[in-house]
């Protein structure tokens, strides 16, 4: 017996070979994005953990920064940033958003931080010393 | 183009629910009730959203949330190190934890953080961090691509053949990339956008008899969208002139359901702008003189060409225009003609505002350009493949299959 012509197989058939095309694109689109950010199982796991994130998401001087500010600038007193650090907008913005609530102020704090070996003036003495920046009291 | 009322009932439950904690988590904020309230509703918005896996029969709600949540683990899984996504969001989610105001960043300090920009999902940031008991880089910017999710299953269900959905899936995929997990807003405004298209062009089609659902969505659709981010609020304004155009050629009538819908999604904004205004925040490109630089450029052909070529040449603008344009009989759709008209006002925006940028034009395209004009392009791909879905759609043993899956559902 003659078969009756219907176009449902051939589309049917089309729109799977649409939808695993399109799938093995976004998949392949998936795994180029998740490349490009750096995705890391790793981040993944920690992903519940205060703080997590930092190294990898941060320059090294804003991080030790934080760290330099949180053991030695008491609490609600402003900080700021040397000059060639507030010039770096990068090391300025990244500053002032990771170490808030401290807040900075480039005319009334006495706590700048510097790039190492820090500032040279007689008028600043070093409270901490780190690898890559350093924590003064300038007055 | 009834399509909303075919999706399953939990999923439009789902979307529903998604859309309107999400809502109420912002509102509760803005009254104040940061740590108690806001948290609450946003814990209510993540248990929705895994409520939505219950709609996993319907094939395209299952390729949605396989979407959805491969883009929230590898968002969870990379380091938060965008330069607008730091000096942005998630500094103004950490001040709004930090302090559990809402209106922290409106103090005037870091002026360079753009303080009168909305602080919607900076809220859900600050509310993720709160659940997890505490900051840190990876988990807040999770909430842009938790926040996709009510989203794509509005436009998911805009589509009868799954298979198109996959296929809208690609270009998704490349225009939003690394700003769809990064903590960028650009995506989210493209994605909320195009479900505006597919939510709007729903009351449109269903003329006087919309249907409360419709309305209510597309509040709140509109309500997410203009708190994204400032400029999504010419994209949402677009895209309901463009609607209210296309129902008024069919009706001879204003839609008022559709305004009453859009003027109440404007209302969290409004109450922000209010907030910002009163703190005396100002937006850098509004304190500009648009004037002069327009004066200024205007005459200049230049200008003109070398904005337009960098908005409009593009492969996701080009190819899916070229399949409107060979498609039967795809103009007289309903979605593809709000879609084109919201396209062509948002593209008229932006080129306003290239044209008119304080900065140098080249530098502002190029630092820009590939993010603002998602918006138009997904609305158009959208556009195109909604068509083709129709085409397909009504081949007749296709309709047959259609009916028998929707007396199944």
């Amino acid at each position: 017996m003659k078969r009756a012509f219907t176009p449902f197989p051939t589309i049917s058939a089309a729109a799977w070979l649409v939808l695993l095309a399109s799938l093995c694109v976004a998949g392949w689109q998936l795994y180029t994005i998740g490349e490009i950010s750096r995705f890391s199982v790793e981040n993944a796991k920690s992903a519940f953990v205060p703080g997590a994130g930092r190294a990898e998401s941060l320059p090294r001087e804003v991080s030790q920064a934080a760290e330099l500010v949180a053991r030695n600038v008491p609490p609600g007193a402003p900080i700021r940033l040397d000059q060639s650090l507030n010039a770096d907008a990068l090391m300025q913005q990244r500053m002032w958003e990771h170490l808030y609530p401290v807040r900075f102020s480039q005319q009334d704090a006495v706590f700048e931080i510097s790039r190492n070996p820090g500032p040279s003036s007689p008028s600043c003495r070093i409270i901490e010393r780190g690898t890559h920046v350093v924590l003064a009291e300038c007055h | 183009m009834l399509y909303l009322q075919s999706a399953t009932k939990r999923t439009r439950w789902a979307v529903l629910g998604m859309l309107s904690a999400v809502m109420l988590a912002y509102l509760a904020a803005a009254a104040g009730f940061v740590t108690t309230l806001s948290a609450g509703f946003l814990a209510v918005f993540l248990l929705l959203w895994l409520f939505a896996w219950a709609g996993i029969s319907d094939r395209r709600v299952l390729l949605t949330l396989v979407l959805a949540t491969a883009l929230v683990v590898l968002s969870v899984g990379v380091p938060s190190d965008g330069w607008d996504a730091r000096s942005i969001w998630l500094f103004h989610g950490k001040r709004i934890f930090v302090d559990a105001s809402l209106y922290s960043q409106l103090d005037g300090y870091a002026g360079w953080s753009q303080n009168d920009y909305p602080s919607f999902v900076p809220m859900m940031m600050a509310g993720l961090a709160r659940l997890a008991g505490g900051w840190n880089e990876l988990l807040p910017k999770v909430s842009g691509a938790l926040l996709l999710l009510p989203a794509l299953l509005v436009i998911a269900l805009g589509f009868r053949q799954t298979s198109l959905l996959g296929l809208f899936f690609v270009p998704l995929l490349m225009l939003g990339g690394v700003h769809l997990i990064n903590g960028y807003m650009d995506a989210l405004v493209a994605v909320y956008a195009t479900a505006s298209v597919v939510a709007v062009s729903g009351m449109v089609a269903s003329g006087r008899q919309t249907l409360f659902q419709y309305s209510v969505v597309y509040a709140l659709l509109t309500a997410v969208l203009v708190l994204l981010k400032n400029e999504a609020l010419v994209v949402a304004a677009a895209v309901f002139a463009a609607a209210s155009l296309a129902s008024f050629i069919r009706q001879r009538k204003l839609p008022m359901a559709m305004l009453s819908a859009f003027l109440l999604g404007l209302i969290p904004l409004v109450m922000w702008k209010w907030s910002v205004s009163s703190h005396n925040v100002v937006n850098d490109l509004a304190a500009s003189n648009v004037l002069s630089q327009l004066r200024e450029r205007l005459p200049n052909v230049f200008y003109s060409v070398f904005i337009l070529e960098d908005l409009l040449l593009r492969l996701w603008v080009l190819l899916p225009l070229l399949a409107i344009v060979l498609m039967r009989g795809s103009l007289k759709m309903t979605s593809v003609q709000v879609a084109l008209l919201a396209s062509s006002a948002y593209c008229a925006v932006l080129y306003i505002v290239y044209l008119s940028t304080p900065h140098d034009v080249r530098w502002h395209l190029q630092t820009s350009s590939s993010r603002t004009v998602m918006p138009l392009a997904m609305m158009i791909v959208y556009a195109a493949l909604a068509s083709i879905d129709s085409q397909v759609s009504k081949l007749p043993a296709l309709n047959v299959n259609e009916r028998i899956q929707d007396d199944v559902r």
